[in-house]
């Protein structure tokens, strides 16, 4: 960061400036400084949560106190800046810090959870409130999408508070049948809601609830008969466990089993083997737990499956019971129905799409908590599949025997790249490209794509690995990477070429490599390995820890700052802070004629521009070429600016086919023919249109462009590090009716993510990010920006149809020049 | 303490650290590497380890309950000195890393520490004691 500035001291700036403005300019620049090394400090939390670092909890300790103190730094460097504006940041502050050394300290958990959670709100970090078996549920269904049942629970505290009390407390009782209700519109009105008693430390989910409530009214009584049930049965260290209460859809089923994810009963084979029954007729699971000799015949009623534990999921043996050509299979059928593919359905309970969907599913289960499972499943009778009930299987406490050699021996096929989440997944490769829908991506395969970039964050619920040609372990993706737990190498160059679509490969983004390689074939010990590798499971304390540490610090809440809760108090984490406190310091330079009106900006210099626009530079520190500075004159040329981001932003903004009258050039000749309009727009005597103001220094520029009614800002640093080089963009405002606005911010959207950024739209406010490039593809994009914004800035009027959205936007990315061309090749490593 | 042969000529490592989830990352990590690895959390326990059986290299946290990280190398470097060993530690500073290497510690690692680069330590210790074997022999 400090590339990017001239300390105070070092400040070639020899003109006249008050006091005050280099006090204003200093403050400035240290909220940016402080502001990227605690960004910084952020990244290395997320990266640890991806397995690449060995730590233990003085690291997180550490981490927490050096960030806090960035941040209380930066809340006081904005009250500096702006004479106490902001005062209430510091409570704010100090609020999350105690909230953040309660977690470290083992505390209850400080969020002050309420006592009923829907599983919506209920992650790996709330652990301590409901239990880990129960937080697993809750993930499993809503991060990533599996087919678990849905629910709420009472947390903890909610079991105590019912528990001191003779009858439910009303309001306790209101939220439970809150929630009821809300679980049954999901649901179906009269699906049955299953109670669970959890003791909290426990890491499985028990499968059998303990009662079953069909009228909400019930439900109160119900939950407190399953407690006390549980309690007067419990003994020993289970007698004195914190408990907690899961209630959970519980529709009649039309078949039901077991899965284990992996299971040598049957075969020295890694398999996954599945026992089905229909209820009544056995009990699921019998055979399976039976059978430790493998081989022997199925119990009653029971029929079973081996199947492959890679995609895409092929049964390796099934056992199946006789039945007559009439019998009534629960998916309507009959042994002789003919189905699409010609073929006949057969006698198996399972058909052969439900079974790989099963297996599928439950190897997503095992991916995602770290080691093999041991899963409850139903199929209701309309063919909805549930699991309902999780638990690990005994974990490996040593490598397998036979890995040395199986490595040696293995053939590899690529190796290199940068792991972004650690871990070992295998399956058939499915080529991602540009326009693929993600839907259409086969869950657990192997996804291989140019780029990392943003758009590729759906297939990451559905894939077993990731493997790309291009992108950082830094960027965007890589966060969702960790999210899912899905094993990610970054940066394999010929990766496409390598692992040819529809290949069985084994990808070994280990955590102790400092690359992975990628092996021809499903090596299944090494895929075993992953239950006993180096990865942080989310059954690490650390794990948990780290994730009640990062939901106080990461996440961006406050996007959009016209929003009317763009607010200290709105700040819900230890980045709101640093983004409100930068916002603001932005806008409080932007704005300073206005705000201090005693600093007259005669440090501001006009830029002379090839096009009719008028911007003012205002030089923080090198952003000016030597000696200019010191030069007399109010004007400058872009050759005196040292700035190197508002240098390539101005080659794009001042570029000809950015300014070109030629209609057919960007198939937006209306617009380009608006040109004039637009000049005034931008040139507005009346000084209504504001100012357009760049403040700059070596590496940062912050350009404040209030052109008529719109109004965008680009916030840019550009070094030669590519992990602190960032775009920022902004965009709001417009002439337009409300439909004619959305649609500008949608081809902004567009355009922007064809370019890579990852972007977010608020009606018509665009926001669009950009980060960790290296500096040739900075400059690219920066220039586009440029070209962007001499493109937008009269579109409301065009933009008659979604069509037009759609062929403006494909004219943009289209423009066939040198930077479109570097754009496409790196695509953002967002 | 007893010389042992290595297992299947594997190099043993021993690896001390109070914190349960250094232990259990660290192990198959080694393992898969190739290494015969045995892991404690506490120092007494390690002591009576390395007290009976020798080993190649040792890893160590500085910071624990009972008997130091500095205490524990000292005895494993009187005990073997030809033993590598490689000393981690979240509390990192300038004088605990000389005093480490004073007492005979190949090298110091401060917490957080990718694998990957501790990999690469546990190799140069063992390329170390390769050579210095060699010109022993030779």
């Amino acid at each position: 960061m400090g590339k990017l500035f001239s300390k105070p001291g070092q400040d070639r700036t020899k003109r006249p400036t008050s006091v005050a403005m280099r006090s204003l300019f200093h403050n400035f620049r240290l909220i940016l400084e402080h502001n990227t090394d605690a960004l910084e400090l952020m990244a290395g939390l997320e990266r640890a949560l991806g397995g690449e670092y060995i730590f233990d909890r003085a690291f997180l300790e550490k981490s927490v106190r050096d960030l806090g103190l960035l941040v209380q730094r930066v809340v006081y460097r904005l009250n500096n800046l702006t004479g106490d504006r902001y005062v209430e940041l510091f409570d704010r502050y100090q609020a999350l810090r105690t909230l953040l050394d309660d977690i470290l300290a083992g505390g209850p958990d400080p969020a002050a959870l309420p006592p009923v959670l829907s599983f919506t709100d209920i992650g790996w970090e709330t652990e301590q409130a409901v239990g880990a078996g129960v937080a697993s549920l809750a993930e499993l269904k809503h991060r990533f999408g599996l087919p678990m049942q849905d629910g709420f629970a009472l947390t903890a505290a909610g079991v105590r508070q019912l528990l001191a009390h003779k009858t439910c407390p009303p309001e306790l009782k209101e939220s439970l049948q809150r929630e009821a209700a809300a679980l049954r519109r999901r649901c179906g009105r009269a699906c049955p809601l299953a109670v669970a008693v959890h003791r909290l430390g426990a890491a499985d989910l028990p499968g059998e609830p303990l009662a079953l409530a069909r009228h909400l009214d019930d439900l109160p009584l119900v939950i407190r008969l399953a407690l006390t049930r549980h309690i007067s049965s419990a003994t020993g260290a289970r007698a004195d466990a914190e408990l907690s209460v899961s209630v959970r859809e519980a529709p009649e089923p039309a078949l039901r089993g077991v899965v284990r994810t992996l299971d040598h009963t049957w075969s020295k084979r890694d398999a996954l083997s599945v026992s089905v029954s229909q209820p009544g007729t056995a009990k699921p699971g019998q055979s399976v737990e039976g059978d430790a000799g493998g081989g022997s015949a199925p119990g009653k009623g029971v029929e079973r499956h081996l199947v492959r534990r890679s995609y895409p999921f092929r049964a390796m043996r099934s056992e199946i019971l006789a039945k007559p050509g009439n019998f009534d299979h629960p998916d309507g059928g009959s042994p002789l129905s003919l189905l699409k593919n010609g073929l006949l359905r057969g006698t198996a309970l399972l058909s052969t799409k439900t079974l790989a969907d099963l297996a599928e599913a439950c190897m997503a289960v095992e991916r995602v908590l770290g080691a093999p499972q041991e899963l409850g499943w139903i199929l209701t009778p309309r063919g909805r599949l549930l699991l309902t009930s999780t638990r690990p299987l005994a974990r490996m406490e040593e490598a397998p025997e036979e890995l040395d050699e199986i490595l040696a021996g293995a053939v590899v096929l690529a190796c290199g790249g940068s792991v972004a989440q650690a871990g070992v997944g295998a399956g058939r490769v499915v080529h991602v490209r540009a326009g693929d829908d993600p839907e259409d991506f086969p869950l657990g395969a192997v996804a291989v794509a140019h780029v990392a970039a943003p758009r590729l964050s759906p297939v990451l619920r559905r894939a077993s690995a990731l493997v790309t040609e291009v992108g950082t372990t830094v960027g965007h993706l890589a966060t969702i990477a960790r999210e899912y737990r899905v094993p990610a190498l970054f940066g394999l160059p010929g990766a496409l070429t390598l692992l040819p679509m529809g290949a069985d490969v084994t990808v070994d983004a280990s955590a102790d490599a400092q690359s992975g390689t990628v092996y021809q074939g499903v090596l299944e010990p090494l895929l075993r390995l992953r239950s006993f590798g180096p990865e942080l499971d989310p059954g690490d304390q650390e794990y948990a820890l780290l994730r009640r540490i990062l939901r106080l610090i990461q996440p961006l809440n406050l996007l959009d700052p016209e929003a009317a809760d763009f607010t200290p108090a709105g700040c819900r984490s230890f980045h709101d802070l640093i983004h409100f406190a930068h916002e603001k310091a932005v806008e409080e330079l932007a704005e300073i004629h206005a705000r201090q009106p005693g600093l007259d900006g005669a440090d501001a210099r006009r830029l002379k521009l090839g096009v009719p626009m008028d911007i003012r530079v205002l030089d923080i520190g090198e952003g000016l070429g030597e000696g200019v500075a010191e030069s007399a004159g109010h004007e400058i040329t872009v050759d005196q600016l040292a700035c190197a981001p508002l240098v390539a932003f101005l080659r794009g903004l001042c570029s000809k086919s950015a300014w070109r009258t030629d209609p057919a050039a960007l198939s937006a000749g209306d617009v380009l023919g608006g040109l004039r309009k637009t000049y005034e727009l931008m040139n507005d005597p009346t000084g209504a249109a504001g100012q357009n103001l760049a403040i700059v220094a070596r590496g940062y520029m912050n350009l404040s462009l209030r052109l008529g009614y719109h109004f965008s800002v680009v916030d840019a640093h550009l070094g030669d590090n590519p992990n602190q080089n960032a775009i920022y963009f902004r965009f709001v405002g417009g002439l337009a009716d409300e439909s004619r606005r959305e649609r500008r911010a949608k081809l902004i959207r567009i355009i922007l993510e064809g370019l890579g950024f990852q972007v977010v739209v608020n009606q018509d406010l665009v926001v669009g990010k950009f980060k960790v490039a290296d500096r040739p593809d900075m400059e690219a994009v920066l220039a586009r920006l440029g070209e962007l914004t001499a493109f937008t800035r009269q579109l409301d009027t065009d933009l008659s149809s979604d069509q037009a959205v759609a062929s403006q936007a494909s004219a943009f990315l289209g423009l066939p020049d040198q930077m479109q061309a570097r754009v496409d090749g790196q695509g953002g490593g967002q | 303490m007893t010389d042992d042969i290595k297992p299947g000529g594997k190099t043993r490592i021993l690896i001390l650290d109070d914190e349960p989830i250094v232990c259990k990352r660290l192990k198959p990590s080694f393992q898969k590497a190739g290494y015969e690895v045995e892991t404690f959390t506490d120092s007494a326990s390690a002591l009576s380890r390395v007290e009976e059986t020798r080993f190649d290299i040792v890893i160590t946290d500085l910071k624990m309950e009972g008997v130091d990280g500095m205490r524990f190398l000292t005895r494993v470097k009187e005990l073997s000195p030809d033993t590598g060993v490689v000393v981690i530690t979240g509390f990192a500073t300038l004088d605990t890393a000389k005093e480490s290497f004073r007492k005979g510690a190949f090298d110091f690692v401060a917490k957080p520490f990718k694998l990957s680069d501790i990999l690469d330590t546990v190799r140069r210790i063992e390329d170390k004691q390769r050579l210095d074997k060699g010109l022993r022999a030779g």
